[in-house]
């Protein structure tokens, strides 16, 4: 009897966790089979995000004191003298005429290379030996791409990774020296792809000193000009609060060398960079407060279809750059304005994308050689802007692109 | 408890995991069928943000060259911005 009694509870309890156990694996069924697609989809699909712009101070806008004298400095520029000594420059940038303003520009091709596929390149060693090319590799997972900086002294450096070297032009487009960098690439297989664990896929170029950057192992190297690591960086635990190993894309590695830099070589800083005597701040999207050395005073666009402005640049003159959002030709361009508001010049970049004559050999327009043309086009020191293009390369074998650089400076 | 009855509850706590499984696995092949013939458009829910404004088209991204209707995507001979129609 006792046993029986027994035996029945021990029954009831592995029932009861048999339940216990189908109820969870039922729940576990429902969940995955429901939103397995739809996560897969999500997965696929990037969340918008929303962009606000920060306007900071925008009362100050409203509130201005009488203007004491006016003078048309060219047509749609306008400067206003105020009772409280305050200088405003309003540019209505449909009205601007850049053949009216002091500046012109012209544009030439400085360097045209071809994009060689990497197999080609090691079959073809000494062919190529004195040539100036990029490599790239066809269907590759761990996809590296070509990218550009320009220093402070006006030298080009283009990112060559399959190569494993970066190419150091001078400003016209004249290769110097091929700066070499270990590219040993490490990965492992998960299903058909492979995954890195090690790619140097990042350079920056900071006051004359090379940084490579391996954004999946966390790692900066500063590098001299033959390669050799000079120095170590460690990326910080924490980011701004973000566990920076966690989430590398809250880190901008640029940012991480600038900030070292600022720490450790401030007297260089403030010796070679004299934009830093120049403070732009945006007032409103079309309102932006410049302070130079010599001057103040308040950039007004009162153009009604062009809806911001972006500040750009400051070259080493501390003229500054700014760059209008608007839908028709004669609205978009950088604008070029002198530390005490004197509009210069208008680079009408569209044109050089445009017009026929800086089409490629295959009759195409030349599309951005990195991710964008807001990235591929870059300004140097001395105010003279580059357009870095990929363009067809016609009737060449085993070529996939060529790239191109357009040199557009002041006429002189 | 009978030798049976013990069987029996082996059995189904041996089987259970790859019945879960299997069931996974069917269960995802049956919802991915209705999406397989669904045409996939770009919107502004899908797109990357950057390819969703309608100002300007040089920050676009175009590694990942998808645009919903209305953004802007590139310039015509006269500099005026070409947007997304259709």
């Amino acid at each position: 009897m006792g046993e029986d009694k027994t035996g029945g509870e021990e029954m009831k309890k592995i029932l009861l966790t048999v339940y216990i156990i189908g109820v969870i694996s039922a729940g576990l069924l429902f969940a995955q089979g429901k939103n397995g697609v739809t996560q897969t989809a999500q997965a696929e699909s990037t969340p918008v995000v929303a962009v606000s712009t920060v306007t900071a101070d925008s009362g100050a806008a409203t509130v201005e004191s009488k203007t004491v004298k006016t003078e048309i400095q060219s047509p749609g520029v306008v400067t206003e003298y105020k009772e409280d000594g305050t200088k405003v420059v309003t540019i209505n940038l449909s009205e601007v005429d850049e053949n009216k303003l002091p500046e012109k520009y012209e544009a030439k091709v400085i360097l045209e290379a071809p994009i060689l596929e990497l197999d080609y390149i090691k079959a073809n060693k000494a062919k190529l030996e004195k040539k100036v090319y990029f490599a790239y590799l066809n269907d590759d997972d761990l996809k590296q791409d070509i990218d550009v900086k320009i220093d402070e002294n006006g030298f080009i450096y283009i990112f060559d990774p399959y190569m494993g070297r970066i190419q150091k032009f001078n400003s016209d487009g004249k290769h110097l020296i091929d700066i070499p960098f270990d590219n040993t690439r490490k990965a492992h297989l998960q299903g058909d792809h492979w995954i890195a664990d090690s790619m140097i896929d990042e350079f920056e170029v900071y006051l004359g000193e090379i940084y490579i950057i391996n954004t999946i192992k966390n790692t900066i190297e500063k590098i001299d000009e033959k390669g050799r690591v000079k120095q170590k960086i460690n990326i910080p635990e924490k980011s701004d609060g973000q566990s920076a190993r966690e989430a590398i894309m809250y880190i901008d590695p640029s940012d991480i060398i600038k900030r070292k830099d600022l720490q450790q070589n401030t007297d260089n800083l403030k010796g070679s960079r004299n934009t830093l005597n120049v403070m732009v701040k945006e007032i409103y999207p079309t309102v932006f407060n410049v302070k130079s050395e010599s001057c103040e005073f308040r950039v007004v666009q009162n153009s009604p279809s062009v809806k911001s402005i972006t500040f750009i640049y400051i070259d080493r003159f501390q003229n500054v750059y700014f760059k209008s959002v608007g839908m028709k030709g004669n609205e978009r361009g950088f604008y070029k304005v002198s530390p005490c508001g004197k509009m210069l010049g208008v680079i009408r970049d569209w044109k050089y994308r445009v017009e026929d004559k800086w089409r490629d050999d295959c009759e195409n327009r030349p599309e951005p050689l990195l991710m964008n043309w807001q990235e591929s086009m870059i300004f140097n020191k001395d105010g003279d802007l580059y357009f870095f293009e990929n363009i067809c390369c016609k009737n060449q074998i085993n070529c996939i692109g060529m790239v191109r650089v357009l040199k557009v400076s002041r006429r002189k | 408890m009978s030798i049976s009855q013990k069987r029996l509850i082996f059995f189904i706590l041996s089987f259970l995991p790859s019945l879960i499984y299997a069931l996974d696995g069917n269960a995802i092949k049956k919802n991915a069928e209705t999406y397989r013939d669904c045409e996939w458009k770009c919107n502004t829910w899908n797109a990357r943000s950057e390819n969703v404004d309608s100002k300007d088209f040089e920050q676009n991204n175009n590694y990942y060259p998808f645009f919903p209707l209305g953004a802007a995507i590139s310039e015509d001979e006269n500099g005026e911005i070409v947007f997304k129609i259709n």
